[in-house]
């Protein structure tokens, strides 16, 4: 097939011809053009009510398929949200702004990274963003399968290459940099802070799709399907499991699981605690935590809390879970139903909590922003957690490649949305 | 016609001036058929399109996983790692199987690519038979996901929900990429779309997986018959006694490991095989079962109990069953897995 039989398909109907046939299906149909436009503004679309066989098969076809929220005034089973994140009349969230911390042009050289943009296919940029300690900036530079290094300043470092052919994933800590590839190659490189490969492991096979590469004083963890979370080994291989425990691929020692129940992502870089965070649109998150007895990698249960990312707005899924430094904890989500505001689409929200004695997150946020999610390409993750509590965000642009920083602000009472402000450059600039 | 009118109007988002345009023209159309007595929909293809389960779209799916992406194609050998694999519209298109001409056949033999076809345009803008979701939330397993921004746009079939909610879905990314499951953020200008005619339902596989798309999921020369009624779905696949290589092949993928019921079906008729041989494929080794094709036509007819891992199999969570050696015809209709209680 060549490039141009793809894209003579469906032409756009000259607009004339558009409005001279509209106006005979004003004259045949139930439904005029005034009307659709109307229902268009208002949400709430109604349809003719001429019923034709074909219509009739369609019905009995799909008939458990059929789509509720499609139907006039429609609000089906499938539609009910309930829960505790079910939506309400609230304040229309204020999306943080940000500041924009560096803007990296599309190409190859230094400085640059790349963009991948084919016709039918993912457009994407960078597809993971991390924050040393020290506050270096670590951009996995997918397209250019390499890793481009930041000062904290967004000022360009250096470039590293990394020879896996399609790497998706990255964690930084301080002895290095880890980048995953588990479609592809499936393998794990690790790199030390001047560049260096140290490792290269090849993965076996991991139940479940790779959600997350998160760093620890232990080594890297490689989280699959947001719940189990394998400990690497940085010289042998996976080695053990917070869930079912596996093989290293040469074959060598099998460790017992530590407990299927209780997996979950570290909360620290020591690795003596982890959470297991579950989201359901209909429950709500839950955050069971454990402590992890270091010598006998066996967890046991501190307690479980159920807190709340939004009080106004239902949320579809979540994006991330990051302990920060001081007894915190970030959690994000994606909003059900992006909000339109004067400062943008609030789409996302990510909530700081204060932990508990039991390790738990408390149930209502200490403070939150809202982002938008208006990205031209695939960046990965649509926000990153600082150590330090800053939250990034990558953001693709027709031009580049940008990052912007975002601080919480003070939430003085609970459900206050409005008190959430876009921080002042003099605050964010490093 | 309706069918074509709910399928546009049933986007919620209609307040784009596109999309505007586009029930324009579609009620327009509409207008001109019912005024010249045409209950017919415009596009005959948009009828054509069978209807699916859920199971069936993910077993194609997953049939395609770590081809490689391949632009402007719509068709892989299945299960075939390495070799060419789709682009993500084609990839999208072939699962749902909605063809945009009823020239487009799949028939044992044909692998070409056809044009014109369905792409992420026609995906994004609802131009086929399909319709937008009013929210991400009404997502189920088999619906698509799908973005334009005017040069560019991606389509990707939703799997499931994580732990978190978080869509894991199939994809064929781009070039020098394979074709995955994987786990991956969607903005908020990725479109939620469900295909016309697919219905929730245990796990039933309609004729074999990949509809014989030339590749290891049919062998043989299979055609498609709809000669004797009685069959699950739009037709059945059907091959004579042969002493040469035909078998077909279903292969689901399992939601969760367990022990699972076996039915399958066929037409049966005086012509048919009277003993042909069924393989269950599964983790612990392979059992043999022989079925009278001539007798207990159009039923589920048990095949037994057996255990299966959780995932995407052919070699250990599949059944396959032969024509060679048979001693009449061969039906190949339907299979269904129901978890047992």
């Amino acid at each position: 097939m060549t490039r141009k039989s793809l894209r003579n398909i469906s032409p756009p109907a000259p607009r004339s011809l558009a409005l001279v046939l509209s106006l005979c299906a004003l004259l045949a149909c139930t439904v005029s053009v005034p009307d659709l436009a109307k229902g268009t503004e208002q949400g709430d679309l109604t349809v003719t009510q001429v019923t034709t066989s074909a219509e009739s098969q369609a019905e009995e076809a799909g008939a458990q398929s059929a789509e509720p929220g499609a139907e006039p005034g429609g609000t089906g089973p499938e539609e009910a949200d309930p829960g505790p994140t079910d939506p309400s009349p609230g304040p229309v969230p204020t999306v943080s702004q940000g500041t924009l911390l560096v803007n990296l042009p599309w190409g190859e050289g230094p400085g640059q990274v790349g963009l991948a943009r084919p016709s039918e296919g993912l457009c994407r940029g960078p597809e993971a963003l991390r924050v040393a300690n020290d506050g270096r900036l670590v951009i996995l530079d997918s397209v250019n399968r390499r890793l481009v290094l930041l000062a904290p300043d967004g000022s360009f470092l250096a470039n590293w290459p990394v020879e896996l052919r399609d790497p998706r994933f990255l964690a930084v800590d301080a002895q290095g940099v880890y980048v995953l590839d588990p479609d592809t190659d499936k393998q794990l490189v690790c790199l030390d802070w001047g560049g260096t490969v140290s490792a290269r492991l090849t993965l076996p096979a991991l139940d479940g799709v790779v959600t997350a590469l998160l760093a620890t004083e232990r080594g890297p963890c490689i989280e699959t399907g947001h719940d189990q979370v394998f400990l690497v080994d940085r010289t042998a291989g996976i080695t053990k499991s917070t869930a079912g425990g596996t093989k290293s691929p040469s074959g060598g020692k099998v460790v017992a699981a530590i407990t299927k129940r209780l997996a979950g992502r570290p909360l620290d870089n020591a690795l003596t605690r982890v959470a297991q965070v579950t989201f359901n649109p209909a429950s709500g998150i839950e955050v069971r935590s454990s402590r992890l007895d270091q010598q006998t990698l066996v967890l046991h249960p501190l307690g479980t809390a159920r807190p709340r990312l939004d009080l106004n707005s239902a949320v579809e899924h979540l994006i991330s879970v990051d302990p920060v430094s001081g007894g915190e904890m970030v959690i994000g989500g994606r909003l059900a139903s992006p909000v339109d505001s004067r400062q943008g689409r609030a789409a996302i929200v990510v909530s700081r909590f204060k932990l508990g004695e039991d390790g738990g997150p408390a149930k209502l946020p200490a403070a939150s922003l809202y982002l938008d999610d208006r990205s031209f390409a695939y960046v990965g993750l649509p926000y990153v957690v600082a150590p330090d509590g800053r939250v990034l965000q990558p953001l693709a642009t027709r031009d580049g490649y940008l990052i912007l920083l975002h601080h919480f602000a003070a939430q003085p009472s609970a459900g206050s949305l409005d008190s959430v402000s876009a921080p002042s450059p003099q605050e964010v600039n490093p | 016609m309706r069918l074509q009118l709910r399928a546009l109007l049933r986007t919620d988002s209609l307040n784009s001036l596109a999309s505007r345009k586009t029930a324009l023209v579609a009620l327009a159309l509409g207008g001109l058929t019912a005024l010249t007595g045409l209950l017919l929909p415009a596009n005959p293809a948009w009828a054509a399109i069978p209807t699916l389960t859920r199971a069936e779209i993910i077993a194609r799916a997953e049939s395609a996983l770590a081809t490689n992406y391949t632009w402007g194609r719509e068709s892989w050998t299945p299960d075939s790692p390495g070799t060419a694999g789709p682009d993500c519209s084609g990839y999208a298109l072939k699962c749902w199987e909605v063809p945009q001409t009823l020239l487009y056949q799949e028939e044992q033999g044909v692998n070409s690519n056809f044009s014109p076809r369905y792409t992420s345009y026609s995906f994004y803008n609802c131009l086929g038979p399909w319709y937008a979701l009013s929210s991400r939330s009404l997502l189920k397993q088999g619906d698509v996901l799908a973005k334009h921004d005017g040069d560019s746009g991606h389509v990707v079939i939703y799997a499931s929900g994580d732990a978190w909610n978080s869509p894991i879905i199939y994809e064929a990314p781009g070039s020098g990429l394979t074709v995955r499951r994987v786990s991956r953020y969607l903005g908020s200008e990725y479109r939620p779309l469900r295909r016309n005619y697919v219905v929730d339902s245990p796990i039933i596989l309609d004729n074999p997986t990949a509809k014989s798309i030339g590749g290891s999921d049919v062998g043989g020369n299979w055609t498609r018959s709809t000669s004797v009624s009685g069959y699950h779905g739009d037709n059945y696949q059907v091959r004579a006694a042969t002493t040469g290589t035909a078998w077909a092949r279903w292969t689901p993928r399992f939601p969760t490991s367990g022990a699972y019921d076996i039915y399958m079906r066929w037409t049966a008729a005086s012509d048919r095989a009277s003993g042909a041989l069924v393989t269950v494929n599964t983790p612990s080794g392979q059992y043999k079962r022989i079925v009278n094709q001539r007798v207990n036509g159009s039923t589920w007819y048990s095949l037994g109990r057996y255990t299966f891992a959780a995932g995407y199999s052919p070699t250990a969570g599949s059944l396959t069953l032969y024509a060679t050696g048979a001693d009449g015809y061969v039906i190949a209709d339907a299979v269904m897995f129901v978890p047992a209680q």
